[in-house]
C-alpha cells in the first residue's frame, strides 16, 4: 500500500475505517514521497492522523477492532521521565487506557466533554473520521480547528514574543507563538491548564509546563509533527512524543460530518468519581 | 409570570381595529436604550395587517397592541434582564417620517427610550453578487431577550420540561449551539479562506464553516445532529446570505426556549454606514413554534489586535453543586432531557 492507496483507502467509508482501525495505514508514509511540488511553508488543509499511535508519546493506540469489538493488545508502555510528583499524579488520574487502566472509578475529562486542551487535541484520538484537524493560515497566525468540541487554536506567527509565565493564566489551549526554522515550523506554547491530561493514559502535566512543537511537511501529502514537553514539576527532564505523520485530505471539504459534538457519558464518568466517596475541586 | 403572559393576551388581543393602510404597517428595526444600559439592544418588530386589525410581534412573539391612536401607537413587551428576571414594560410612541420613537416605562416608571426605523425587505430577484471585507473581530451584540412566543402544543410541552437549573448544557461546558452561542454577549471573530468563512467564537471556544462554494446541502443534512449545523453561504448584493440546516435539538435562549433538529436557521449579514455589523436571524421550526423567531443584532468592530480570547468554564463547580444539595441522582435520572 502506498502512501496515495492508504490515504484514498481513508476516504472511502468502510474501507477507510477498518484501514484505520486495523492500522493498515501505520506505515511511515516518508519513505515513500509523492514528488508533487508543494509549499513547504504552506501548512493549509485537513491533515488525518495516519499513526496509530494516539497518545502523546511511543504507546500504542488502542482502537476497538471494528469487527470483534475486542481491543488490540496494549504493548509496552515506556517509561516516562517522571518526578516523584508526576509519578503520584500520574497513578492517582484513573484512565480507560494504557498500563494504569481502571475498570471502574474512571475520571478521564474527556468522559465529561471537558476541553481536551494542547497537546492532546493533536493526538486526534478521537476515531476516524474525526481524526483530522484544520490548518488555516492568516497573515499573522496559523490557526487549528478541531474536531472535537469544534475547538479552535491561534499559534501568532508576527514575531511577537511569549508573554512572560507570569503574566500568563491558566487555557486549555495556552497562548501559542510560532516561527519559521528553515522550512521546520515550530511553535512554542506556555500558560496552560492542569487539569487537561496529555492524552488518554493519564499523563499529567503542571501549569508550568512549556511545549514546543515541530511541524515539517515531508512531501504534498505529508506533515510530520515531533513534541517536546519541558515540565519540571511533573517530568525530570524534557520529554520527547514519538513522530506523529497526518496525511492531507484533499477531498475532506466535500464531507459534512467534519464537526463533531459531544454527548457526556458523565454519568458514568461522574457515578464513579463520586461513588467512591471522592469529592471534586 | 410566565403564566400571566397568555391571560394578558386574552385580554388584550394583539389584534385592534386598525386599518391596514397604516403607516404602521411593516417590520421595523427596534432599538431600546435602557437608562443604565451602556449600548442599545436591538431586535425586530414586525406590525401586520389581519383582515382589518394589525398583530404587533417583537422577534416573532406576539405583544400585546394598548392603543393606536392617529401617529401614536402604546403596547407591552415582556423581556428578561440578564439576571433573568422577567419583565413586563410599556413602550409608547409617536410615528413622525417615518420613524417610531418613544419611551419605555414598567410600573409607571421610566425605564429608557426607543425607536424604530424601517426595514428593507431583501430585493427579488436577489442582486448580482457584490461581497465586503466582514473579516475581522467583532463586539459582542446586546439583543432585547423577549421571553413569550407563539408556540405548539409540543413546543410549550418541551419548554415545560426544561430545567434551566439541570439540562442547561453551559453548565456542564458543553456547547450551547449555533444560536444561542451567535446571540451570547461575547466577541466572534470572521476569517476567510479557500471558499469558506469560519466565525471563530469566543463563547465556548468554538468554530463554525460556512460554505461558500455554491455545493447544496447533503442529503440527509436534517439528521445530522450538529451544535453547529450545516452553513451553506451566498452574497446577495453586498448582503452575505447564509442558510443552516442540520442542527441538533436543542435550546436557542438562556430561558430554555426549544427547537428540534429540522429546524431553519436563515442569517442576512451586512454592513450599515457607520461600518456596525447587522446580522438578521430567521429560526423557523414548525414543530415547536407557529411563526419564526427573527432576531436582530449589532455589532462594532473592534481592533485588529483585540483578543478573542478563551472562553473559561468550569464544569466542576456545577458537578460540585449538585453532589452538595444532593442532586446527583435527579441528574443522572434526567439524562433523556441532555442537550
Amino acid at each position: 500500500m502506498t502512501s496515495t492507496d492508504c490515504a484514498r483507502s481513508k476516504n472511502s467509508g468502510l474501507a477507510r475505517f477498518i484501514a484505520v482501525a486495523m492500522f493498515a495505514c501505520a506505515t511511515p508514509l516518508s519513505a515513500q514521497q509523492n514528488d508533487e511540488a508543494f509549499d513547504p511553508r504552506d501548512f493549509s488543509g485537513n491533515w488525518d492522523r495516519e499513526t496509530a499511535i494516539v497518545t502523546y508519546s511511543n504507546v500504542p493506540g488502542s482502537f476497538r477492532d471494528p469487527v470483534n469489538r475486542q481491543m488490540p493488545d496494549q504493548g509496552p508502555t515506556a517509561e516516562p521521565p517522571f518526578t516523584e510528583e508526576g509519578r503520584r499524579q500520574y497513578l492517582d488520574n484513573r484512565p480507560g487506557y494504557g498500563a494504569n487502566r481502571r475498570e471502574f472509578e474512571r475520571n478521564d475529562p474527556i468522559g465529561r466533554c471537558e476541553p481536551a486542551g494542547i497537546p492532546r487535541n493533536l493526538t486526534v484520538e478521537i476515531i476516524e473520521p474525526h481524526d483530522t484537524f484544520e490548518i488555516v493560515q492568516t497573515d499573522d497566525r496559523v490557526l487549528q480547528f478541531f474536531e472535537y468540541r469544534h475547538d479552535w487554536r491561534e499559534i501568532w506567527m508576527d514575531g511577537r514574543e511569549l508573554p512572560a509565565f507570569e503574566d500568563t493564566w491558566p487555557t486549555w489551549n495556552g497562548f501559542s507563538v510560532g516561527r519559521f526554522e528553515g522550512d521546520t515550523l515550530v511553535v512554542e506554547t506556555i500558560g496552560f491548564d492542569a487539569r487537561t491530561w496529555l492524552d488518554k493514559y493519564g499523563h499529567p502535566h503542571s501549569e508550568e509546563m512549556r511545549l514546543e512543537e515541530r511541524y515539517r511537511r515531508l512531501d504534498a501529502d505529508t506533515l510530520e509533527l515531533i513534541m517536546t514537553i519541558r515540565d519540571p514539576v511533573m517530568y525530570s527532564e524534557p520529554w520527547n512524543s514519538d513522530t506523529k505523520i497526518y496525511s492531507l485530505n484533499r477531498d475532506r471539504h466535500h464531507e459534512w460530518d467534519e464537526q463533531i459534538y459531544c454527548v457526556p457519558a458523565e454519568e458514568f464518568s461522574l457515578q464513579e468519581l463520586f461513588g467512591t466517596g471522592n469529592t471534586i475541586d | 409570570m410566565r403564566k400571566l403572559i397568555p391571560v394578558l393576551c386574552l385580554v388584550f388581543s394583539p389584534m385592534t381595529s386598525i386599518g391596514q393602510d397604516s403607516g404602521f404597517v411593516g417590520e421595523w428595526l427596534l432599538w431600546l436604550e435602557q437608562g443604565n444600559a451602556r449600548r442599545p439592544a436591538y431586535g425586530t418588530l414586525s406590525i401586520e395587517p389581519s383582515g382589518d386589525s394589525v398583530g404587533i410581534y417583537i422577534d416573532g412573539g406576539p405583544v400585546n397592541l394598548l392603543s393606536l391612536e392617529g401617529d401614536r401607537i402604546r403596547f407591552d413587551f415582556d423581556w428578561t434582564d440578564v439576571g433573568d428576571r422577567e419583565h413586563v414594560s410599556i413602550l409608547e410612541g409617536v410615528l413622525e417620517n417615518g420613524i417610531l420613537t418613544g419611551t419605555m416605562t414598567e410600573a409607571g416608571e421610566p425605564r429608557g427610550a426607543w425607536r424604530a426605523t424601517p426595514k428593507a425587505a431583501p430585493e427579488s430577484p436577489p442582486p448580482a453578487p457584490d461581497p465586503v471585507d466582514l473579516t475581522g473581530i467583532w463586539g459582542g451584540p446586546a439583543i432585547i431577550s423577549k421571553f413569550s412566543f407563539d408556540q405548539t402544543e409540543a413546543g410549550r410541552a418541551a419548554h415545560a420540561a426544561y430545567d434551566l437549573t439541570i439540562d442547561d448544557p453551559i453548565l456542564r461546558c458543553v456547547s450551547d449551539g449555533l444560536i444561542r452561542m451567535s446571540h451570547g454577549p461575547f466577541v466572534i471573530e470572521v476569517v476567510e479562506d479557500r471558499g469558506r468563512i469560519f466565525v471563530l467564537h469566543e463563547d465556548l471556544h468554538e468554530v463554525r464553516r460556512v460554505y461558500m462554494d455554491g455545493r447544496p446541502f447533503p442529503d440527509g443534512i436534517d439528521d445530522a445532529q450538529l451544535s453547529m449545523g450545516y452553513s451553506l453561504g451566498r452574497w446577495e448584493g453586498s448582503t452575505l446570505v447564509i442558510e443552516t440546516r442540520g442542527l441538533k435539538k436543542a435550546v436557542w435562549d438562556a430561558a430554555g426556549m426549544p427547537f428540534n433538529a429540522g429546524a431553519v436557521v436563515t442569517e442576512r449579514w451586512y454592513l450599515d454606514d457607520d461600518e456596525n455589523l447587522h446580522i438578521e436571524f430567521s429560526l423557523s421550526d414548525p414543530v415547536n413554534y407557529n411563526r419564526p423567531i427573527l432576531m436582530h443584532q449589532v455589532r462594532q468592530r473592534l481592533p485588529d489586535d483585540s483578543d478573542v480570547g478563551e472562553y473559561s468554564c468550569d464544569p466542576h463547580a456545577f458537578y460540585r453543586g449538585l453532589q452538595l444539595d444532593g442532586r446527583l441522582e435527579e441528574y443522572w435520572g434526567r439524562s433523556v432531557n441532555r442537550l
